[in-house]
């Protein structure tokens, strides 16, 4: 074998293989990587230099990735439960295809498809190929972790104007940035953002936290946790006031603006200043250079401003000022490209809809949550997952009595302890997984999966560009590519789906028609290729809405949702004050508590096994203000007791001036400590079902010594 | 020619992926000191942010551990300017990490110096750095002194 140095010298045995990151793995980071392979195993990851999405970059994260790949905690052969959950026997594939066919295909006949539950965390990949299967088995119950994560923004987008906006960074004038830190999160945006700054680009950026993206902001905003609808409010009153709105787009192309102008008349600069916190001077000059200083594009979270009991009012309100200033569907501002693949949206069109439709959703029983979140199943053609563990428990609107599951993480869920209780419940559960992980643990039958390095993906950028991967190296021990153990069962337990029966490459071909690209020309391009220029394949105009409207019920932009109106909720975008059910007053829990600002190093739970992340930050922290923490004699890294209604946890305090005095932030994803479970797991968005995991009151105080 | 590091400092974000490269090219365990260390601080340029250093072996013009290692075990590649170590002459003194700098040298694992070649094997093959080419926002570079 060749020494470590050697590996880049001619005629070294060590071979470069073109692969896809196997952490982050979604829209807006799943980044090109070399990986250098001798004798099957990989020495070296870097990122792909000729990758247009991640320049050869890849994060904390992805350079550890062998530690993922070839952590002795892998699962390397499917297991079977015996006797009490947590205690597993070996089994074959055969015989774990076969236990899982005959049961699932039992509980079909005995209750109907539909108590069946098809659900997916991460990996994302398989989504479609997972939802095809749920619909030929019968089920419409197929639930992801989008059910906390990016889709009510989506939502909130459908609702105002019918289809999600990109914002257009490299042709914007002013960019507001609200509630995102990519530089932590999606690295592949850091360069291009910087870029942006120095350009020129005024940056306006929303976040009680300080970031990186600080530095390089024309204006920054600091609101309260969960005061950013109020501050959207406010912003669009000046621009209203001082008649810098797009006076022809909104006669011509907008419903409800009236009712809009009436209800931000409230919102004064002095009134948003009381409710946001945000000094109504800035409040004023932010409203200005946005509206003056077009074309201005709005970059927003996933997660960070729907994460409240009215997140998606709050989102609406946020995307309402792209409309007002004229810059939806605009060069340089929020541009809409219709859903490529994978909730990417390029130049390709491809057959994703047909394929992960084969029957239409209406032909099924009703979806897991359509009962109290029937927005959510107006608009996100799956089951609200945050309702799982409630319909679980309950057995109504109809019993679940079974669920496969592929990378599902209960610990994710709000209240999590009750998700534990509903999965025990569960006449059977089977898990798909890389690791044995706390949810894993819990399951009747366990199957090893396959990291992105060791099996094939397909994958499109926005920045029209295009790959499908081969493997890099041959799977772990008996680990399978989870679109293999779905075609496996497809097989067995929805024998009439012929497509997903053909196997993966049929698939692609038929996912991949429209778009003139083919499983074998893809292959001959390891480093994916470029969709500009190709025949066939034509780039989204911009103001599509002048031709075609608006996809609202009203073909307009709506201010005022008809759809949220039909339903019962306010169809302005109301947003009401931070916390909202909670006692503002309340000594008890002076401090907001936000889980799930992003770490650098971690991926949810994802890079905890591996050491050169986890030694990058060792041990759990709560993110407190210097001031906070000695208001109550706390200093840095001592511990202390982190108290909301539902329970503590107890957890190291980090002093950080990039924290807001109001506020505890804390990673949610640490195996040491439940920062979930502090959380009510009612408290959800009624319209989209999210959880409210950013606007819930807490207290601190500095530990006592552990007895003994 | 001398080749060296540059850092832009503004743009570091504390991101850490060029810690983790540098464990990935050098197969540095987890345990030991990677070659390149990430330091923030709250009351630096870019307050109330936290303003970040990302350092590594310079190869100083003047490289102060080239004169003081007694046993010639540290040296320069002629071509590159990179300052390297020959580890089998090493004697553990430690009297190179008196005078660095940069803090480059380390001596955790086998109590021998250890320390950032530039990713020399990587240079000669006419790649950049792991740290450099992996650095999310451009921060560091890699190129000719002057």
């Amino acid at each position: 074998m060749a020494g470590r140095k050697d590996i880049y010298l001619p005629g070294s045995g060590v071979e470069v293989k073109k692969t896809l990151c196997a952490i982050c793995e979604g829209a807006s980071t799943s980044c090109g990587m070399n990986v250098y392979v001798q004798d099957g195993r990989v020495l070296k990851v870097e990122g792909m230099k000729e990758f247009p999405h991640n320049r050869g970059t890849l994060c904390a994260k992805g350079n550890a990735t062998r530690q993922y790949v070839y952590n002795a905690e892998r699962l390397q052969t499917p297991l079977r439960r015996v006797g009490r959950r947590g205690e597993f026997v070996e089994i074959s594939w055969e015989e774990a295809y076969g236990e899982i066919a005959e049961r699932l295909l039992a509980i079909k006949k005995k209750h109907g498809a539909e108590a069946v539950v098809f659900a997916v965390g991460y990996s994302k990949w398989l989504r479609p190929f997972a939802q095809r299967l749920a619909i030929s088995f019968g089920s419409p119950n197929f639930a992801t972790e989008s059910s906390t994560c990016h889709f009510a923004t989506v939502i909130a987008a459908k609702l105002t104007y019918g289809a999600w906006g990109a914002p257009d960074i490299a042709n914007c004038r002013s960019l507001l940035v609200w509630g995102r830190n990519p530089f932590f999160s999606a690295t592949p945006a850091a360069r291009p953002l910087i870029e942006a700054a120095e350009r020129g680009v005024n940056i306006i950026e929303v976040n009680p936290l300080v970031t990186h993206l600080s530095r390089y902001a024309t204006l920054r905003l600091a609101p309260h946790p969960g005061s950013d609808g109020v501050l959207a409010l406010g912003l669009a009153r000046v621009i209203v006031d001082e008649g810098l709105h797009d006076r022809e787009f909104i006669e011509r192309h907008t419903y409800g603006f009236d009712e809009y102008r009436a209800l931000i008349s409230r919102f004064t600069p002095q009134e948003t200043e009381r409710l946001s916190g945000v000094p109504a001077a800035d409040v004023v000059r932010a409203a200005r250079l946005l509206a003056t200083s077009g074309p201005a594009a709005i970059m927003t979270s996933a997660s960070s401003t729907v994460h409240h009991l009215d997140g998606v009012q709050n989102h609406r309100a946020i995307l309402c000022l792209s409309g007002l200033t004229g810059n939806f569907d605009a060069p340089g501002g929020n541009h809409v490209v219709p859903e490529t693949w994978l909730h990417v949206g390029c130049s390709a069109v491809t057959r994703q809809r047909e394929f992960t439709f084969p029957r239409p959703l209406a032909e099924l029983p009703p979806r897991v949550g359509a009962d109290v979140f029937p927005v959510w199943c107006r608009f996100v053609g799956e089951a609200q997952a945050m309702h799982l563990p409630k319909q679980i428990l309950s057995g109504k609107p109809y019993p679940l009595h079974a669920m496969l599951a592929f990378g599902c993480n209960h610990r994710m869920w709000p209240g999590n302890d009750v998700f534990e209780r509903a999965l025990e419940k569960l006449d059977f559960f089977v898990d798909v997984d890389l690791f044995l992980t706390p949810t894993a643990r819990r399951a009747d039958i366990v199957l090893p999966a396959c990291s992105s390095l060791e099996r094939s993906e397909l994958r499109f950028y926005s920045c029209d560009h295009v790959i499908l991967t081969e493997p890099a190296i041959a799977p772990l021990g008996l680990a399978r590519a989870d679109s293999d153990i779905i075609i496996e069962l497809a097989r067995r337990i929805a024998p009439d789906d012929t497509l997903l029966g053909a196997g993966y490459e049929a698939c692609l071909e038929y996912i991949l028609q429209p778009s003139g690209l083919t499983v074998t020309e893809l292959k001959r391009h390891p480093s994916g290729l470029s969709l500009g220029g190709r025949p066939g394949i034509t780039a989204s105009g911009h103001y599509k809405y002048r031709q075609n409207g608006f996809a609202t019920p009203t073909g307009k932009m709506e201010f005022v949702s008809t759809v949220l109106g039909e339903m019962g909720f306010a169809p302005l975008p109301v947003a009401a004050a931070p916390g909202g059910d909670q006692d503002m007053e309340a000594a008890d829990f002076p401090l907001f508590l936000v889980t799930g600002v992003r770490l650098p190093m971690y991926m949810h739970s994802r890079t905890f096994r591996n050491p050169w992340n986890r030694q990058l930050h060792p041990l759990p922290t709560v993110s407190l203000n210097p001031q906070t923490a000695a208001a109550r004699g706390i200093g840095d890294g001592e511990e202390v007791l982190l108290r909301t209604k539902r329970g503590e946890v107890r957890v190291r305090a980090q002093l950080t001036g990039v924290v807001p005095g109001d506020m505890a932030c804390i990673y949610h994803g640490w195996p040491e400590i439940e920062v979930n479970r502090l959380l009510h797991p009612d408290r959800l968005d009624p319209i989209s079902g999210f959880p409210a995991c950013k606007s819930l009151r807490c207290a601190i105080a500095k530990a006592p010594p552990l007895p003994g | 020619m001398r080749l060296t590091f540059f850092f832009d400092e503004k743009r570091c974000s504390g991101c850490l992926a060029c810690v983790v490269a540098c464990r990935d090219e050098h197969d540095i365990a987890a345990h030991l000191p990677a070659y390149r260390v990430v330091r923030g601080r709250e009351d630096g340029p870019f307050a109330p942010g936290v303003s970040y250093s990302s350092l590594a072996c310079l190869n100083c013009a003047d490289a102060p551990c080239l004169e003081v290692c007694p046993s010639q075990a540290i040296f320069r590649h002629e071509e590159t300017g990179i300052v390297d170590v020959r580890r089998d002459l090493c004697l553990g003194c430690q009297a190179c990490a008196a005078v660095c700098p940069c803090a480059a040298p380390s001596f955790a694992g086998d109590g021998l110096m250890a320390k950032c070649d530039s990713c020399q094997s990587r240079v000669a093959a006419g790649l950049e750095p792991a740290c450099v080419q992996t650095c999310t926002t451009g921060a560091l570079r890699f190129g000719p002194a002057s």
